[in-house]
C-alpha cells in the first residue's frame, strides 16, 4: 500500500505534518478559478514544487486546458453506476505518488456511492493529513451555513455543499474575483459551468443575484482572513487584545425547525467569532419518536459537526435546568431557541424554557428564531439523508398503533360487559370506576392516545347504556352531564399520567439495560490482562448482548491489519481488511453510519490511544437502523472508547514491565561484572604474588619451596580457566545461541565419555556407575549433557572428601531417561535445593573453594533447553543426589543387525 | 621412542603462549620453529619440513582451516591443533580436513607432550600404517594380520564390521577419528551420515572388549568429535 502502511503499530504515531490546503474560491462558476490555480500551480513548479494534477476539469475551455498541460497528471479512478461512469479522484494513487502539491478540481464535489468517501472534500482531508499540499477551488454558493442565503438571492438550490470548518481551517485563500457584468459576459458565452447541477448556468446568474454573491465571498474572504489574523495573535501569545468570546449554544428538539437554529447559530458564533455548541434535548417523549425522526436529529447533530459545532444531548427532565447547567459549565454566553409558535397553550408552554432563562439566568442572551411553515427543512434534510433505512418502520409502528385502538375498543367494551352484569344498581359511579380501570390498563399498555379514545368510548357506552334514558345518547339529568364530564376529564389526566409513567419506566429500563451491559463490559475489560483477552471479551459481550457480529482486528508487525483468532463463526468472511486498513492508518471510523464508505453494511470503528493505535473494531449490526440511533450512537463509541482504554493501559503496563525488566537485567549483569571480577582478581593475586616470588627468591627458596609456589600458579591457572569457559558458556546460553544437535546416544557412551574425561580428577574418589542392560537410547546434544554431567560430577569432587563415592547413573523412565550423580558428602542446607540452580550461588562457607557459581545455572539452562528438568535432593543414606530429566518423545531408530 | 631431534613448528600469533611452547619444547630437546602468521608458516613448513606443526587456529590472517587444507599437501606432517573450548565443530571440521589431533586452551605441559610424543611415534612410521602390528592395551590384544583380538588372554569373536571398525582405530594409533572419518573408512563413501550405525557397533565392541563399558579403558569416546583407542601410556 501507500507509505503510511509502513508504521509499526507500536511506535508512538510520529507528528505528521499536515499539509497546507489552499483554495480558489470565487462568487459564481466561471470567475476563473482552476484558471487561476493552473497558472499559480505554474509558478510554484518554476520554483521547484512538485505538482501534480488530482483532477482538474477544463470543461473543454481551451485557455485552460493549454495551461494544464505539461503537468504531470494521475489517473482517474472510473466508477460505473447505474450505466454511467465518472471520473474521480484516485486518493490511493496520490497518496502514493505523495507529491509536493496536488491540484484537486470542485471541493464541493459530492462522489458517487462506491466512492471511499461522500464527498470530495472528506477525499482531500484524508491527502492533506498524510502532509501533501492540496490547492482546490470552492464557490461561495457551497459553503454550507450560506445555504439559506444563497438560496434568498438566486433562488436555487446547489446539492453539494463544503462544511464550513474545511473553509475555515484552510490555510490560504485566493479570491478569484470577475466584476459582475464580466461574468455574466463570461456566463453567455458559455463559458461557466455547473458542476453537478441541471440549472442553467444563465438562469442562475441574474446581475442582482451575481452581486450578491460577490459580496458574499469577499466578506467571506475578510473573514477568513480577520480569523487567520486573530489565530496568529493567540498563537503568539498576544494575548492582551484577544477577548474570549463567550460560547453560543443552540438547543434543538426533533421538529425540522432545528436546521434552521443550526445554520442561524453557525452564523451568530461567526459573527462573533465565538466556539459554538448544539444542544440536543432529548426528552423522555423524543426517546420514544418514530425512528425516522430519530434518525433525522442525528441528521441535524451532523450538520451541526460538519458546521463546527460541538454536539452533545441532553437528556432527562428539567430541561430547563439542564441548559442552564450546561450553558455555566461551557461558559456560554449566548443561546438560541426556537420561538415558540402554535397555539396559544402550546406557546405557553413551550415557553417555559425562555421564561426560565431569564429567572435563572438574566445574563443570558437568549435568540428566539422562528419556524417557518414552509417544507423546507423537510426538503433540506435531504442533502444529509444517510443512506435510506428500512421502510417498514413506520409500517410497524402503523400496525401496533392499529391494533392499540382496536385493544382500546375491545376493553371498553369488556368494561361494559363486566359493569352491566355485576352491577344491579344503575349507579353511574360503581360503573365509571370499572370503565376508569380499563381506561388506565390500555394507558399503561399502549400509551396516551388510545387511552383516550378509551375515555371517549367509555363516555359514550355509560351514556348510551346506564344513563337515563337508557339507549340513548341524549341525558335527561343535568348532573349527570356534570358527571359524565368530570369522569372524562379525570380519565384524560389519569391516562396521560399512566402514560408518562409508562414511558418512563420503560426508558429507565432501556437506559438501565444499556447500563447493566457498560458495566458489565468494563468490569470484564478491567481484569483483562493482554490484548488477546480483550479482544476475546470484546467480542464476547457484543455478540452475546448486542446480537452483533463483532471482530476486534489487530496489526501485526508491519502495521498491516490482519484476522485475529477471535473472530466468531463466520465472521472471517464478514469483515473487509482493506476497510479496516484505512480506519487504522486514519483513526477515522467508516462504514455504515460515518461520512467514509457510508454504504456498506458494516461499521469499523478505530482502537486508538493517545499516541498509539492498536486495532479496528469491526462490527456488523443486526439491523442496520439501529447503528443511526443516538442512545446506540453513545454505546458504541463507550464501548470502542473503552476498548481504547483498556488497551492503552495494557500496553502502558506492558512498557512498565519492559522497563522494570531491563533494569533488573541491568542490575543482573553489574552484579555478574562485580562477581566475575573479583573471581578473576582472587586467583590473579595469588598468580601475581607466587610468580614474582619465584622470580626474586632465587637461591632463597627451597627447592620444595619453589614447587609449591609453581603448583599454586598452576592450580590457580586452572581455576580461572574454569571461570572463564563458564562465563562464556553462560553468556553464550544466556544470549539465546543454544541449538541443539540432538543425535541418539546410547546411554553407556554418554556416561563413558563423561567419565574417561574426568579421569584424572576422579583419582581420589570412588567411582561407581548404574547403566541399564540392553541398549537404551537418549535424543540429546551429547556435548551439552557431558558438559552438565562432568559439571555435577566436579560438584560432587569439590564438595566431598576425598576417598568417598560418587555414583553416576542413567535410566529409562516411561516418556524420559533420567541421569543421575550422587555423592557422600555433607548435603545440602534446608531451602537449597533450589537456590543451588541459580546465578552466583555458592553452598554457605564455601567462598573461597569455587569460582561464580555458575557450573549449576548452566546444567539448569541446558537441561530445560531439551524440555527437562534438574532437581537435587539429599538422600535419605546421606549426600545429596543430582538428577535430570531429559524427555523421549520419539522411539529410538530401530537398528538391523549389519549386513 | 621418540627422536630428540625430530623438527617442530609452531603456527601461534599470541607471543606468549608461543614463548611459553618454543621454551619448554625446546627444554625436552625438540627442534623448534616459531611463526606468528599463517603465510609464514607455510613458508617455515616448506622450509624446515617439520614432522609436527603446532597451529592456532585463529590466526590473523589465513584462515586456520584453509591452513590445514594448504598444509596436508605433505602428508607426513603431523598437525596438532590448538584451539578453545566449546567449538567442537570447529575440531571436526579440522580433523575431517587432515588434522591429527587436537589440543584444547588452556592446556598443561604434560598434555602437550604427550600429544607431541604420540604424534611424532605416528610420523615416524612415515604415514604408512603397519599392518603387521599387534596392539595391546587395557588388557586387549589385537593382532591385525591374523584378524584375532583377544581380552584377557581368551580370545573375542568380532563381527567382520566389528573388526573393520576396531582395525581402523588400531592403524590410526590412538589418533582421534571422526565419526564421518570412520564411516568411510568402514562403511566406504556416500555412508559418512549413519552415525547411528556407527554408535551402535562401537558400543557392541565396547560390551565385548571392555569390563565396564561405561568406565571405557581402551574405544574412548571424544564426545561430539568422534572415538580413539587408548594406547598404553597415553590415555
Amino acid at each position: 500500500m501507500s507509505a503510511h502502511a509502513a508504521w509499526s503499530p507500536l511506535e508512538p504515531a510520529r507528528e505528521r505534518s499536515r499539509g497546507r490546503l489552499h483554495i480558489y474560491f470565487g462568487a459564481a462558476p466561471g470567475v476563473g478559478k482552476t484558471y487561476t490555480m493552473l497558472s499559480d500551480a505554474r509558478v510554484r513548479r518554476a520554483r521547484g514544487a512538485d505538482v501534480v494534477i488530482g483532477l482538474v476539469e477544463t470543461h473543454g475551455f481551451a485557455d485552460t486546458e493549454a495551461l494544464r498541460q505539461g503537468f504531470e497528471s494521475l489517473l482517474p479512478k472510473k466508477i460505473v453506476r447505474h450505466d454511467r461512469t465518472s471520473d474521480e479522484l484516485d486518493i490511493d494513487a496520490a497518496l502514493a505518488r505523495r507529491p509536493g502539491l496536488v491540484l484537486i478540481d470542485d471541493l464541493a464535489h459530492r462522489n458517487p456511492e462506491g466512492a471511499r468517501h461522500l464527498q470530495r472534500w472528506q477525499d482531500i482531508e484524508e491527502i492533506i493529513e498524510h502532509g501533501i499540499d492540496v490547492c482546490t477551488t470552492m464557490n461561495v454558493q457551497d459553503l454550507e451555513s450560506l445555504k439559506e442565503t444563497v438560496h434568498e438571492f438566486t433562488k436555487m438550490r446547489f446539492p453539494q455543499t463544503v462544511p464550513d470548518s474545511v473553509f475555515e481551517q484552510a490555510d490560504d485563500i485566493t479570491l478569484v474575483d470577475l466584476p459582475a457584468n464580466q461574468l455574466l459576459e463570461r456566463v453567455s458565452e458559455g463559458k461557466a459551468f455547473l458542476a453537478q447541477s441541471e440549472h442553467n448556468p444563465a438562469d442562475v446568474f441574474q446581475e442582482e443575484a451575481v452581486a450578491s454573491l460577490r459580496e458574499l465571498a469577499l466578506q467571506r474572504t475578510v473573514d477568513h482572513l480577520e480569523r487567520r489574523r486573530l489565530a496568529r495573535n493567540r498563537g503568539q501569545g498576544n494575548g492582551g487584545r484577544w477577548q474570549v468570546s463567550k460560547k453560543v449554544l443552540v438547543c434543538i428538539g426533533p421538529e425540522p425547525v432545528a436546521e434552521k437554529l443550526i445554520r442561524a447559530g453557525k452564523r451568530l458564533a461567526s459573527f462573533l467569532q465565538a466556539e459554538w455548541l448544539v444542544a440536543y434535548g432529548e426528552t423522555i417523549r423524543a426517546q420514544h419518536l418514530p425512528d425516522q425522526q430519530r434518525e433525522r436529529v442525528i441528521e441535524y447533530l451532523n450538520l451541526a459537526q460538519e458546521l463546527g459545532a460541538e454536539t452533545l444531548t441532553l437528556s432527562g427532565y428539567a430541561m430547563d435546568r439542564r441548559i442552564i447547567e450546561l450553558a455555566r459549565r461551557k461558559n456560554v454566553g449566548r443561546v438560541v431557541l426556537e420561538r415558540p409558535a402554535g397555539s396559544v397553550w402550546q406557546r405557553w408552554r413551550r415557553s417555559s424554557t425562555i421564561r426560565a432563562l431569564g429567572r435563572a439566568a438574566p445574563d443570558l442572551d437568549v435568540f428566539l428564531i422562528a419556524a417557518e411553515h414552509s417544507s423546507l427543512a423537510q426538503e433540506t434534510s435531504g442533502t444529509y439523508a444517510r443512506p435510506a433505512p428500512a421502510a417498514s418502520t413506520l409500517a410497524t409502528v402503523g400496525t401496533r398503533q392499529w391494533e392499540a385502538y382496536l385493544w382500546s375498543v375491545g376493553i371498553t367494551a369488556g368494561a361494559t360487559l363486566v359493569s352491566t352484569t355485576v352491577f344491579r344498581h344503575p349507579e353511574p359511579t360503581n360503573h365509571f370506576i370499572v370503565y376508569l380501570l380499563g381506561v388506565l390498563f390500555v394507558a399503561s399498555r399502549f400509551g396516551f392516545w388510545p387511552s383516550a379514545i378509551a375515555a371517549i368510548l367509555s363516555v359514550l357506552a355509560s351514556d348510551y347504556l346506564l344513563i337515563p334514558p337508557y339507549f340513548s345518547f341524549a341525558v335527561a339529568r343535568p348532573q349527570d352531564v356534570v358527571t359524565l364530564g368530570v369522569f372524562l376529564l379525570a380519565a384524560l389526566a389519569a391516562s396521560r399520567l399512566t402514560a408518562n409513567l409508562r414511558l418512563q419506566s420503560e426508558s429507565a429500563k432501556q437506559r438501565e439495560q444499556r447500563v447493566r451491559f457498560l458495566y458489565e463490559f468494563t468490569r470484564a475489560l478491567a481484569g483483562a490482562r493482554t490484548v488477546e483477552e480483550v479482544a476475546s471479551i470484546a467480542v464476547r459481550h457484543i455478540s452475546n448482548e448486542l446480537q452483533w457480529q463483532c471482530s476486534l482486528l489487530s496489526v501485526n508487525s508491519k502495521g498491516q491489519v490482519t484476522l485475529g483468532d477471535t473472530l466468531v463463526d463466520g465472521a472471517k468472511q464478514a469483515f473487509d481488511l482493506h476497510v479496516a486498513q484505512w480506519v487504522f492508518d486514519n483513526r477515522q471510523p467508516a462504514g455504515w453510519g460515518t461520512g467514509t464508505m457510508g454504504e456498506r453494511r458494516d461499521l469499523y470503528l478505530p482502537i486508538s490511544g493517545s499516541a498509539q493505535r492498536f486495532g479496528v473494531l469491526a462490527l456488523r449490526p443486526s439491523t442496520l437502523r439501529v447503528v443511526l440511533l443516538p442512545e446506540q450512537r453513545r454505546l458504541i463509541d463507550t464501548v470502542s472508547s473503552q476498548i481504547s482504554q483498556t488497551m492503552e493501559r495494557i500496553h502502558l503496563a506492558r512498557q512498565a514491565h519492559t522497563a522494570t525488566v531491563l533494569a533488573e537485567t541491568e542490575t543482573l549483569r553489574n552484579s555478574l561484572l562485580s562477581a566475575i571480577a573479583h573471581d578473576f582478581r582472587t586467583p590473579l593475586a595469588s598468580i601475581v604474588a607466587a610468580s614474582s616470588t619465584l622470580l626474586q627468591g632465587k637461591g632463597r627458596l627451597s627447592e620444595d619451596q619453589a614447587r609449591e609456589l609453581t603448583l599454586t600458579i598452576f592450580e590457580e591457572g586452572q581455576r580461572m580457566a574454569k571461570l572463564a569457559n563458564n562465563t562464556l558458556e553462560m553468556a553464550r546460553l544466556e544470549a539465546g545461541a543454544v541449538r541443539l544437535h540432538r543425535e541418539w546416544y546410547p546411554l553407556d557412551e554418554i556416561v563413558g565419555a563423561v567419565i574417561s574425561r574426568m579421569e584424572d580428577r576422579l583419582e581420589d574418589h570412588v567411582v561407581e556407575t548404574h547403566l541399564p542392560a540392553g541398549v537404551p537410547m537418549a535424543q540429546v546434544d551429547v556435548v551439552m549433557i557431558v558438559q552438565v554431567l562432568e559439571n555435577l560430577i566436579d560438584n560432587a569432587i569439590k564438595y566431598t572428601p576425598a576417598g568417598t563415592r560418587i555414583e553416576v547413573g542413567a535410566e529409562e523412565q516411561p516418556g524420559q531417561i533420567r541421569f543421575w550423580v550422587s555423592d557422600e558428602g555433607p548435603g545440602l542446607a534446608d531451602g537449597e535445593e533450589r537456590k543451588i540452580f541459580e546465578k552466583f550461588y555458592r553452598g554457605p562457607g564455601q567462598e573461597a573453594q569455587s569460582g561464580v557459581g555458575l557450573g549449576l545455572t548452566i546444567c539448569r539452562i541446558i537441561v530445560e533447553a531439551h524440555g527437562g528438568q534438574i532437581l537435587a535432593r539429599n538422600r535419605a543414606t546421606g549426600g545429596v543426589e543430582f538428577s535430570f530429566t531429559v524427555p523421549s518423545t520419539e522411539a529410538p531408530p530401530q537398528f538391523h543387525p549389519e549386513e | 621412542m621418540t627422536n630428540p631431534n625430530s623438527a617442530i613448528l609452531i603456527i601461534e600469533d599470541d607471543p606468549q603462549i608461543r614463548r611459553v611452547l618454543s621454551t619448554s619444547l625446546k627444554a625436552y630437546g625438540y627442534e623448534v620453529h616459531s611463526a606468528d602468521s599463517g603465510r609464514l608458516g607455510l613458508k617455515l613448513a616448506a622450509k624446515h619440513q617439520p614432522d609436527l606443526i603446532i597451529l592456532d587456529l585463529g590466526l590473523p590472517d589465513i584462515d586456520g582451516l584453509n591452513l590445514i587444507r594448504n598444509l596436508r599437501s605433505n602428508p607426513t606432517q603431523e598437525i596438532l591443533v590448538l584451539s578453545a573450548r566449546g567449538t567442537e565443530d570447529v575440531k571436526v571440521r579440522a580433523l575431517d580436513l587432515g588434522a591429527d589431533d587436537y589440543l584444547t586452551k588452556p592446556f598443561g605441559l604434560f598434555e602437550l607432550l604427550a600429544r607431541v610424543r604420540v604424534a611424532l611415534r605416528r610420523a615416524g612410521q612415515d604415514g604408512k600404517p603397519e599392518e603387521s602390528v599387534v596392539l595391546q592395551s587395557a588388557g586387549v590384544t589385537i593382532d591385525l594380520t591374523h584378524r584375532k583380538v583377544t581380552r584377557e588372554g581368551e580370545e573375542i569373536h568380532l563381527t567382520p564390521i566389528e573388526f573393520r571398525l576396531i582395525a581402523t582405530l588400531v592403524r590410526h594409533g590412538g589418533k582421534i577419528l571422526t565419526h564421518e572419518q570412520l564411516l568411510t573408512e568402514v562403511w566406504g563413501q556416500g555412508k559418512e551420515k549413519n552415525t547411528q550405525y556407527l554408535r551402535i557397533y562401537l558400543g557392541g565392541l565396547r560390551k565385548k572388549l571392555e569390563p565396564n563399558p561405561a568406565r571405557p579403558k581402551l574405544l574412548l569416546t571424544v564426545a561430539g568429535v568422534g572415538y580413539r583407542l587408548a594406547l598404553d601410556g597415553s590415555t
